[in-house]
């Protein structure tokens, strides 16, 4: 059964920062990028990390050899242990899209956050 | 856990990258004093890798044998960066130290290339930190071809090595490999009496990270199979490296009686815990 679980006061959550919260026992990431919010469970699918911990920030995208170009700022999260980088927004690995992890969809009700979980 | 092994870290490594022998000798001397007396004494789970300067052997020797006899000093650590091959017989005093002091000799990847290693590649220095690190497993297996074929395990036949940190999916097709040299060429090197792979065996284990992650995980447990037995295969964390690997879940598709093994059972028959 779902359910509603208070994250907090939107003007508490600036853009570029997170907040990990208890859900349930469960540790989950809530993430302002940009004015837009999300939630990833802060267990990282590869060996277990606790991911939301890790960097927020951006990647250098696929580009041509030789080139380098900054992309994506601030909507990718960077596992504190292997560096495996991670889309905020989506919650799938960047360099391979089945591996994720678990998203949850956060609400925004009278100046304060909800995440349903 | 009944035991955790310190390896030391990258600058000790470099010690016996060092230009000045005199300076590494010194160097390696403190950093064994800082050992004892910052770790190991701390902790009595604890156990030590004590440092020697390779670049001069007599005195590297000389150094195992002053802190060869502390309890918690159960090897001596190489960098895989060398200016030659380990099993040629400039290093052989501080192998007979090793012997000697009952203490095993650990070669963990890294250093290749820095200050009078030679380069980290036999193609060059490569560009970039992730093509290094994709091929450190190549001086490793240049040194343990050399420590086989040199006849090092004839010559100092209670000599344990292991190999530290180089991964473990290649070990099996490069044992088979030297075994298959060996069978044509083994008139050049007639000391080597035996197999390649009865001298690995019986002297040589490697320690799993970083473990490789193919996209179907049992593969894996398969090339780990191939083997000749998991008991040549130690645990490592390489905490707090990035690349580290997780106990809890790195072994986990392993049925449970290997997992005893790699996580305690043969590191106490190696170390004789």
């Amino acid at each position: 059964m779902t359910s509603e679980w208070e994250v907090g006061r939107v003007e508490d959550l600036k853009p570029g920062t997170r907040r990990i919260i208890n859900v349930k026992g469960r540790q989950v990431g809530v993430f302002n990028v940009a004015g837009r919010f999300y939630a990833l469970r802060n267990i990282c699918p590869h060996q277990g990390a606790p991911l939301c911990e890790g960097e927020i920030g951006s990647t250098l995208l696929p580009s041509r050899p030789g080139e380098y170009v900054v992309g994506r700022e601030g909507e990718v999260l960077r596992c504190p242990w292997h560096q495996w980088e991670f889309d905020i927004t989506s919650g799938r690995c960047l360099v391979d899209s089945r591996v994720r992890v678990k998203t949850f969809e956060v609400v925004v009700r009278d100046g304060h956050l909800f995440l349903i979980a | 856990m009944s035991h955790a092994i310190l390896i030391g870290e990258s600058s000790q490594l470099n010690i016996s990258n060092m230009v000045n022998a005199d300076a590494a000798t010194a160097l390696a001397s403190a950093y064994n004093d800082w050992l004892v007396t910052t770790w190991l004494s701390f902790d009595s789970r604890l156990l030590g890798s004590a440092f020697a300067a390779t670049q001069d052997p007599i005195a590297a020797a000389r150094e195992i044998d002053r802190i060869g006899s502390h309890p918690q000093i159960i090897q001596i650590a190489l960098g895989s960066g060398a200016r030659m091959p380990y099993g040629q017989r400039f290093f052989y005093p501080i192998f007979e130290a090793a012997e000697r002091n009952n203490l095993a000799i650990a070669i963990h990847p890294f250093t290749e290339g820095s200050l009078i290693a030679n380069p980290p590649t036999a193609a060059g220095y490569p560009s970039h930190y992730i093509e290094y690190h994709t091929c450190i497993t190549g001086s490793i297996q240049a040194h343990l071809a050399s420590l086989v074929f040199e006849g090092v395990f004839e010559r100092f036949p209670r000599l344990r090595v292991v190999i530290v940190e180089a991964g473990v999916a290649w070990i099996a097709p490069f044992v088979w490999r030297m075994d298959r040299e060996w069978k044509s060429l083994r008139i050049e090197v007639p000391w080597v009496k035996r197999r390649p792979s009865e001298y690995v065996n019986e002297h040589v284990r490697f320690t799993t990270q970083p473990l490789d992650e193919p996209d179907n995980p049992d593969h894996l447990v398969q090339i780990i199979g191939m083997l000749s037995s998991p008991e040549l295969l130690m645990f490592s964390s390489d905490y707090p490296h990035w690349d580290f690997d997780n106990p809890e879940r790195v072994l986990e598709r392993f049925p449970d009686d290997v997992q005893d093994q790699i996580f305690f059972e043969n590191a106490q028959r190696f170390y004789q815990l």
